[in-house]
């Protein structure tokens, strides 16, 4: 049994006299594929920067040992670890944005490294470069050399960022939520393309991330923790399909997954929204004399939304469903089409049309930390939009408020304000917010996209539990398909401001017509199916 | 523990500052306007603990009077800048569009000249008085304090809050005030802290260039000016106006920083 | 990258026409006859007939502006009403001797912001960040005015090192000129640099704390190229703003330093200006250094990509 290539022993992390990290202890072998998860807090990124020594400043290896290739890594000089930074060990960060510096162009960040550790000529680097930018996908690698990293999309910076690291060819290549902040389809691509190369170089591969999807699909062994501490380890297989600690069981059974079959909307139930032949233009780049030519966002939509129904829009970022959910309540102007509510036109004129629209149909917004006024208390916050419902006393909408606040789990909160509250509570007082003057129309704008899995499942629950008991309608946004499988009765596919397919949530993913939305599924590794008793590694 | 050593010190040097303004009001150690021939240009001693300058007076006493003339000054020229300036940057931030572009065309314009110049050329314009000397700094510190709150209210009015408050149904005046501008209201102390010791800086120049406050009134700036001949022989003349001005500028600095740090610890240093 | 080149030159225009504008409005804003105004009191009536006809006082105001805006172009600022020289001579005479102390002194100061705030940012919380940051602090209260006296008052009065009075023009006696220079450049270098550093540090920090340090780092660079090609060109484009707003705003600026130490340049030309009513030569100081503001910052913009290319994207 040869030794393996990475021995953690005993990891301990501390920040001033907080322990962050707790007695962490994991190997990872030859060309083995390894997950670590965890939510936020669990101190899953801590560990990978604390294996090439990495910790931020302010944070400290208290105890532990970090064996790799055969050396103690924690009794290396600096020069000496530098050395096994980069060459031995390659790290990819998440955030595609700020991972490549913005002065200098791909070639010089492509070459740095190589001159570092291989002393190779020009020549020869470029060679290289070229080489391995179209091992990953990168169409014109001549040119991408010459460019700067603002010039490239999100996915072809991971991408560039996955060829920089390779071109070392370290023998352990640490992932630090790779895709975490790239659309779906991308992500399907960028993950797909780490495994493969690294598999070819024989590069052991440590992948970080929250989403048990992904581990279930490209993920041999899996360690879980917990706020600081190992809970589970073992086979990603087994572990998924019967995990042993309850963290684990919690964080399994967290994932948005179908419950039951759901009741049918009357197909006689009346319309209430309509969008109907919707345009809606953002202005282009200025040339120097005149306006730019206007970009199309939104082209030519058509859909109902019945009372009572839960419609989901799906898509990747920039296909418009955002803007499709802020036109729908009034705030885009429409270049063209119209968009009916009640069966009116929602830009007709009248104050007091504008404002029973306003009263029936209300947004939760998808940043529980910038929706919410930080100068502003709960109860102030909640009550907000009673200010336009006519008829009703101080006391009566502070009683409305108490209710609200009840019914959202969040009883007696009226007096604390957002920055006492964690990001979950902050999504429950955004819907209260939203409920409060009774709508009939709710348009969710990725309501539980920016919170943890676990802190998920509870928000969607209580959003169910509120539309069955108060029968609003409602638009739900998101990019996430187990979602649509879980609450949504019906969905809409838009790409590029289009709708591609719609239908019956069932009925789409069974039989997907459109190749786009096909795509989106096989990208979706954690739907109902593809989890239990997935292959690792396909 | 070092921040908090900081504030302190500012905390206690603005204080210092503060009662010796107040004490001055109602006590001076000689009468700081008094020519006495007999005893010019003596150095610091029990009977006068700053010396005397080249009229006989007494540097204490100007020092503590100029103190009320510059911090007063300074107080007005910060009022005037701030309400002006948040009136004019709320608009230009809120509304955009082409009234935005001729605000800070104009706004720009103004910045291109260089402080003390435009202050001198006010001066010129207005005469030199206490009145013009308030309403040249307000004017030359106008452009940067619209600069900062047009650009806070571009970055609130972004965020999802304010948006929030639209789909509620609020009109523009009321998200206007009830959710900009308690935002804004951070950055404005900011730089109105920043403002303070830019003024009382700038104030003291002007007077040292002899463009300020008019004789015989005394301000930190003129004594300097005044003590320039007489730097061979009563150096101490050249000395204390300046500590003066250090310290003020020390104590609201670190005050600043303090504010700034406790408002938005983003940008703590 | 053409396209932005223009978009910037573009921008400039209104800028200055503004600029013109209320250079030109501010005289006519004391009231009273201008040409009064500008000649003083017992000026002869023949003289006042001269300038009124000069002035074109009878016609409407936006012929006078026209007229005096084409004066101007052809590079005509009047005449100095207590010297009778030219303005636009005076000007640029002056300028040399501001241009050269400002130029060398904010060049040293930016010199020393590079590295002082680089370093301070790296080491933050040490011992050498406090003193860097304690030190920048001091310098930002302490009036430049009152610096360049003291300066005086060691190395003139009290060490006999240096001049205190006087001013000779490079041509005749560089190294002379030298001497006389040393200290206001010294005052000037040493006021500048306190705001500097602390730009340089605050933007280091912030750099610091990105993505694409720690990737350079996970690849095994050393420290110094780290901050030398990661950092610092990121870190830099902010305080290069900075620089060109202070280069411009000195150039009319140091009207001060050149009180202190007796140098003949554009500042204490406009405070001669001023205390005299020599208003050509206020009107002419203004638009000059306006101009040269303007200018410096539209070279600063063209600067800019060089450090941080997303700029020309916008």
């Amino acid at each position: 049994m040869t030794a393996p290539l990475l021995a953690v022993e005993g990891l301990h992390i501390e920040a001033g006299d907080r322990v962050l990290l707790e007695g962490l202890s994991f190997a990872v072998a030859a060309g083995e594929r390894l997950a670590i998860v965890g939510e936020s807090g669990s101190g899953k990124t801590l560990a990978t920067r604390a294996i090439p020594g990495l910790l931020a400043p302010g944070l400290r290896r208290a105890g532990g040992t970090i064996r790799f290739d055969g050396r103690e890594l924690t009794a290396l000089s600096e020069a000496e670890l530098r050395g096994v930074r980069g060459a031995g060990v390659g790290l990819v960060f998440q955030e595609p944005m700020t991972s490549l510096n913005p002065a200098l162009t791909i070639g010089v960040q492509l070459a740095e490294g190589l001159k570092l550790h291989r002393g190779l000529d020009d020549a020869e680097i470029r060679r290289r470069s070229l080489d391995m930018l179209r091992r990953v996908q990168i169409a014109d690698p001549e040119g991408c050399l010459a460019r700067y990293p603002h010039e490239f999309s999100g996915g072809m910076r991971q991408r560039i960022m996955l060829a920089s690291v390779l071109l070392l060819q370290p023998r352990l290549l640490i992932a630090d939520e790779p895709t975490t902040a790239l659309d779906t389809l991308s992500q399907r691509e960028v993950l797909r393309l780490m495994v493969t190369l690294t598999q070819e170089m024989g590069t052991a591969l440590l992948l970080i991330t929250h989403d048990l999807g992904l581990v279930a699909e490209y993920t041999e062994r899996v360690i879980v923790l917990e706020k600081g501490v190992l809970v589970e380890a073992g086979e990603t297989a087994e572990v998924l399909a019967r995990p042993k600690h309850p963290y684990t069981a919690k964080l399994v059974g967290s994932l948005p997954h179908k419950q039951g079959d759901r009741a049918a909307i009357a197909s006689d139930a009346p319309v209430l929204l309509r969008i109907d032949g919707a345009r809606v233009d953002y202005p282009g780049k200025p040339g120097l004399f005149r306006a730019g030519a206007p970009k199309r966002v939104i082209d030519d939509v058509t859909l109902d939304v019945r009372a009572g129904e839960i419609v989901a829009l799906v898509g990747a970022s920039g296909s418009g469903k955002t803007t499709l959910g802020r036109a729908t309540l009034g705030l885009k102007p429409l270049a063209g089409g119209r968009i009916l509510f009640d069966g009116e036109d929602i830009a007709a004129p009248g104050r007091a049309r504008e404002r029973a629209f306003r009263r029936d149909a209300q947004l939760v917004f998808q940043d529980p930390f910038s929706s919410l006024p930080p100068h502003w208390r709960i109860g102030a916050i909640v009550g907000a939009a009673l200010r336009h419902v006519p008829g009703l006393s101080a006391d009566e909408r502070r009683e409305r408020v108490r209710a609200t606040l009840d019914d959202v789990g969040l009883a007696g909160f009226e007096d604390r304000r957002p920055h006492q509250m964690s990001g979950g509570q902050r999504q429950r007082v955004a819907i209260a917010r939203a409920i409060v003057s009774q709508p009939r129309l709710i348009v969710a704008d990725e309501p539980v996209s920016a919170l943890d899995v676990t802190i998920q499942l509870q928000v969607l629950t209580l959003l169910q539990r509120l539309q069955r008991d108060r029968g609003f309608a409602c638009l739900f946004i998101t990019h996430d398909l187990a979602v649509v499988e879980q609450i949504a009765d019906r969905v809409i596919v838009l790409a590029q401001g289009r709708i591609v397919e719609q239908g019956s949530t069932d009925a789409v993913f069974a039989a997907p017509e459109h190749d786009y939305t096909r795509r989106l599924l096989a990208a979706s590794p954690a739907l109902t199916g593809a989890m239990a008793g997935a292959a690792p590694g396909r | 523990m070092r921040r908090s050593l900081h504030t302190l010190l500012g905390f206690g040097l603005v204080g210092a500052l503060v009662v010796v303004v107040l004490v001055g009001l109602i006590w001076l150690p000689y009468d700081p306007l008094t020519i006495d021939l007999d005893h010019t240009l003596a150095p610091p001693s029990l009977a006068h603990w700053l010396g005397t300058d080249e009229f006989g007076r007494d540097v204490a006493a100007r020092a503590m009077l100029g103190a009320r003339i510059s911090l007063s000054i300074a107080i007005e020229t910060v009022a005037i800048a701030v309400v002006a300036g948040t009136a004019l940057g709320l608009v230009a931030g809120f509304l955009r569009g082409w009234t935005e572009r001729v605000l800070m065309t104009f706004s720009d314009a103004l910045l291109a000249f260089p402080g003390i110049l435009l202050a001198l050329a006010l001066v010129a314009v207005l005469g030199s008085s206490r009145h013009s000397i308030v309403i040249a700094l307000a004017i030359a510190y106008l452009p940067a304090t619209i600069r900062v709150v047009r650009g806070a209210v571009i970055s609130i009015r972004e965020r999802e809050y304010v948006e929030a408050s639209r789909v509620a149904g609020d009109g523009v005046v009321y998200t206007m005030v009830r959710h900009v501008l308690p935002n804004a209201l951070p950055p404005i102390l900011v730089l109105a802290t920043s403002l303070f010791g830019w003024v009382v800086l700038s104030e003291s120049a002007l007077s040292f260039l002899g463009v300020g406050v008019p004789p015989p009134l005394p301000t930190w700036g003129n004594m300097l000016a005044s003590a320039r001949p007489y730097m061979y022989d009563a150096s101490w003349l050249s000395i204390a106006p300046g500590l003066c001005i250090v310290a003020t500028l020390l104590g609201v600095n670190m005050l600043g920083d303090a504010l700034r740090d406790r408002l938005d610890p983003r940008e703590a240093s | 990258m053409i396209a932005y080149i223009l978009r910037r030159l573009l921008l400039a225009i209104p800028t200055l026409f503004i600029v013109a504008l209320m250079v030109f409005f501010l005289v006519r804003l004391i009231p009273g006859d201008p040409a009064q105004v500008m000649l003083g009191e017992g000026a002869d009536p023949a003289a006042l007939a001269a300038l009124h006809a000069e002035l074109g006082l009878d016609k409407p105001v936006y012929v006078q502006f026209a007229t005096w805006l084409g004066h101007v172009f052809t590079g005509d600022l009047g005449t100095s009403i207590t010297t009778g020289e030219p303005v636009a001579t005076l000007l640029l005479t002056r300028a040399g001797t501001t241009g050269v102390v400002v130029l060398v002194s904010v060049g040293l100061a930016t010199l020393i912001a590079i590295v002082a705030g680089t370093v301070a940012a790296w080491r933050r919380g040490s011992g050498l960040d406090l003193a860097v940051m304690g030190g920048a602090s001091l310098i930002l209260a302490v009036p430049s005015f009152w610096l360049g006296l003291l300066l005086l008052l060691v190395f003139g009065v009290w060490l006999r090192w240096l001049p205190v009075v006087g001013y000779i023009p490079f041509s005749e006696d560089p190294w002379g000129a030298m001497l006389f220079l040393i200290l206001p450049i010294a005052t000037l270098t040493i006021s500048e640099s306190g705001v500097l550093i602390r730009m340089m540090r605050s933007s280091a920090i912030d750099v610091l704390r990105l993505d694409y340090v720690t990737h350079a780092r996970a690849k095994g660079l050393a420290e110094r190229t780290v901050l030398a090609r990661h950092v610092f060109p990121n870190a830099f484009a902010p305080t290069l703003t900075l620089v060109g707003l202070t280069l411009g705003r000195l150039f009319g600026g140091i009207a001060v330093i050149e009180t202190v130490f007796t140098l003949p340049g554009l500042g204490r030309l406009m405070v001669t200006g001023v205390l005299s009513r020599d208003y050509p030569v206020v009107q002419g100081c203004l638009l000059f250094t306006a101009v040269i503001y303007v200018l410096v910052n539209l070279a600063v913009d063209l600067l800019y990509p060089l450090f941080d290319p997303r700029v020309t994207v916008e």
